[in-house]
């Protein structure tokens, strides 16, 4: 199994403070790393530094063997993500959105491969209405559409399940499993403990800019609680 | 490095700057005739409007090449090179307006001269890092703030030459230059020059240690807070 | 390319099917002729000499319109974070930008060349044609660096709108002089002649700044 995402002693600064304080993480193909901590831990900037839309300022990051930029900005094409706003526009409607990113990561016979996907996610039926018209929980599985068009090797994710009802997210759930057993490596930012512990091979506790803990999942559960139980979590 | 207006260094230079002052007004008085044809006495102003002009490019050109520095290694200390820079060629195109306004009505009688092409080029050059402030000072985000400025102080330098090219290529009447083939006058030219090239450069380094004391300060701050 | 065309074509179809920075700039370029028109009085003041510089300072402002919306759809959500995740060329996004704006906005200034004529009355033998196509070639370069600009000034406090345009304006100086000088001929129906001149400098302007665009987009947009 080959790393798909290798980090090594990242730093991201925002103004003069350390966001992101050196971190370590590697994540191996077909397994699920899950990203757990407080509230401005720094989890959102560590998976937009993954995702090479933060550029770091210390450290090295490496995708699918690669750390030059031409190596980095070639991952892109293998690579999708979900983030905390969605990447679609209001004005034009799921399928016209779909069908954009489509052509933008050049996916062959884009039309079938957009209906296929908005018929996994049970999105067919609000195909042409404006995405500014859906609501959060239908934004978010369009989001996840749109992360999964062009087959990626590499899912970053953060906060997927927020605003899903249970069936939602039960039914996202499915997929990521789907997506893991098939090869994808995941990275999964997310609040919901149960749900990361669940879901992850491995789990990596961020507080302040620095990885506290990283391991196996059941050995996460203490970790989680400790900080819990001091007040911070 | 402590950026500190301590160091024996600004001394000297202080000390140099005075002196190159004093080595300009030696050779206005003494060297440089008293008159020339046509403009009289006033002319004397040109060596104060002249080193002025040369000096607010030559910095504008400076904070160009730390703003293109900035974009390439990325860091602090480079975009407040740049800002430092932007700030004392403000300076020196505003002392060139005014000499340049004084000198006209002295000479022909008008506050403004809208044929003489560097005069107006320096006005617009003026406006345009005017909004390179403007610019820094609506950016709350301070690295892109940085990348934005440095960006935009690569984009006015070529504005400005655009600008001068475009008002030259109208084909309007210019200073007259002929009687300033005076070799006596050309040496007091190049005197005046460097010594106002040592003063910028003074007023450079001060605020730039300013800037980065400002950096130092607001890093310390955000230590105590993280610390809290 | 095939960035540089998705992303085109997106913005083309979003344009067509809403018409907002038509509409907006439309309005704005006809009351503007409008207001020039009442601020001149033509029978002191002859329609040739004014025209020109009313000409070119409605089209150009009106450019700024179109510039201050081309960020538009980016500035909502994580639109941007969604193209700078694909495997797009900044460059590619600079330039489909850089067309889309322009695709609209050579529409306008050719209408503006219509409310010329109806407002200003030119004479019979004016080259609209010619006059067009020098509007657009500056208009090329002056988007060239509006679009970099306009992407700057997007993060800017309140908006950025009049930012953009206080940037712009001392940028755009060369533009009107050649483009002024350009049109006092070819409104009166002579040949260029020694006004010949500002074309190349207005082509060398749309050539530089397109390609310090070009190169300095990636810096201006990223995170």
């Amino acid at each position: 199994m080959s790393a798909v995402v290798e980090a090594r002693g990242l730093v991201r600064r925002l103004g003069g403070r350390e966001v992101l304080r050196g971190v370590d993480l590697v994540v191996e193909e077909g397994t699920c790393c899950g990203i757990l901590g407080p509230n401005g831990a720094g989890k959102t900037t560590l998976l937009r530094v993954l995702a090479t839309l933060l550029v770091p300022h210390g450290g090295r990051l490496s995708l699918f063997g690669r750390s030059d930029r031409a190596g980095l900005g070639a991952a892109r094409a293998r690579m999708g993500a979900v983030l905390h706003g969605t990447c679609l526009v209001g004005a034009l409607s799921l399928e016209a959105n779909l069908l954009f990113y489509a052509r933008l990561y050049g996916v062959a016979a884009a039309r079938g491969r957009v209906e296929g996907l908005l018929d996994r996610m049970g999105l067919r039926d609000r195909r042409r209405d404006p995405v500014s018209t859906l609501s959060r929980g239908l934004l978010q599985r369009a989001d996840l559409s749109r992360a999964l068009l062009h087959d990626p090797a590499l899912l970053l994710l953060d906060e997927p399940f927020t605003g899903l009802d249970a069936g939602a997210a039960a039914r996202v759930e499915e997929i990521l499993l789907e997506r893991r057993r098939g090869g994808t490596a995941i990275v999964l930012v997310a609040h919901d403990v149960e749900k990361v512990l669940r879901l992850s091979d491995r789990v990596a506790v961020l507080d302040r800019g620095r990885i506290g803990f990283e391991g196996p999942p059941a050995e996460a559960r203490e970790g989680a609680a400790a900080l819990a139980g001091s007040g911070r979590g | 490095m402590r950026p500190s207006l301590h160091r024996p260094t600004f001394a000297a230079h202080a000390v140099l700057a005075a002196a190159g002052i004093v080595a300009a007004l030696w050779h206005i008085w003494k060297v440089a005739p008293l008159e020339i044809d046509q403009i009289g006495s006033s002319y004397l102003i040109f060596f104060f409007h002249f080193p002025s002009a040369v000096g607010s490019l030559e910095f504008f050109f400076l904070a160009a090449l730390c703003g293109a520095w900035n974009l390439w290694k990325r860091g602090r200390v480079s975009d407040a090179a740049s800002a430092s820079a932007v700030e004392v060629g403000l300076l020196a195109a505003v002392v060139t307006l005014v000499t340049g306004s004084t000198w006209a009505k002295a000479a022909w009688g008008h506050w403004w001269v809208w044929d003489d092409p560097r005069l107006l080029s320096v006005a617009i050059m003026t406006i345009t890092y005017l909004g390179y402030h403007l610019l820094r000072s609506l950016v709350d985000e301070p690295e892109k703030r940085a990348r934005f400025c440095s960006v935009f102080s690569i984009v006015a330098l070529v504005s400005v030459g655009f600008v001068h090219y475009a008002i030259k290529l109208l084909g309007k009447v210019s200073h007259p230059m002929k009687p300033f083939q005076d070799p006596s006058i050309t040496q007091t030219r190049i005197v005046a020059w460097l010594a106002f090239l040592v003063l910028y450069l003074l007023l450079f380094r001060i605020r730039f240690a300013q800037a980065r004391a400002a950096l130092a300060i607001e890093d310390l701050r955000q230590r105590a807070e993280d610390l809290r | 390319m095939r960035g540089f065309l998705a992303i085109l074509r997106r913005d083309l179809a979003l344009e067509a099917r809403r018409r907002e920075s038509l509409l907006s700039m439309g309005v704005f370029a006809a009351a503007t002729l409008f207001v020039f028109r009442f601020a001149f009085d033509l029978h002191k003041v002859e329609s040739v000499t004014v025209s020109p510089a009313v000409l070119w300072v409605t089209a150009l402002f009106a450019a700024t319109i179109g510039l201050s919306r081309s960020f538009a759809v980016e500035s909502a959500g994580e639109v941007m974070a969604g193209l700078l995740l694909a495997p797009v060329d900044r460059t590619a996004i600079y330039l489909a930008k850089v067309l889309s704006t322009f695709a609209v906005v050579a529409v306008v200034e050719a209408a503006a060349f219509l409310g010329l004529f109806l407002l200003f009355d030119p004479p019979e033998v004016w080259d609209p044609l010619a006059l067009l196509g020098i509007a657009w070639l500056a208009t090329a370069g002056f988007l060239g660096a509006g679009i970099l600009f306009a992407a700057m000034t997007r993060h800017a406090r309140s908006g950025g709108g009049t930012l953009l345009q206080i940037l712009l304006l001392p940028l755009s100086i060369p533009l009107f002089i050649g483009g002024v000088q350009t049109s006092e001929r070819l409104i009166r129906g002579l040949p260029l002649g020694d006004a010949a001149k500002w074309v190349p400098m207005l082509a060398a302007f749309g050539a530089i700044y397109l390609a310090l665009g070009s190169v300095l987009f990636e810096r201006v947009v990223e995170e």
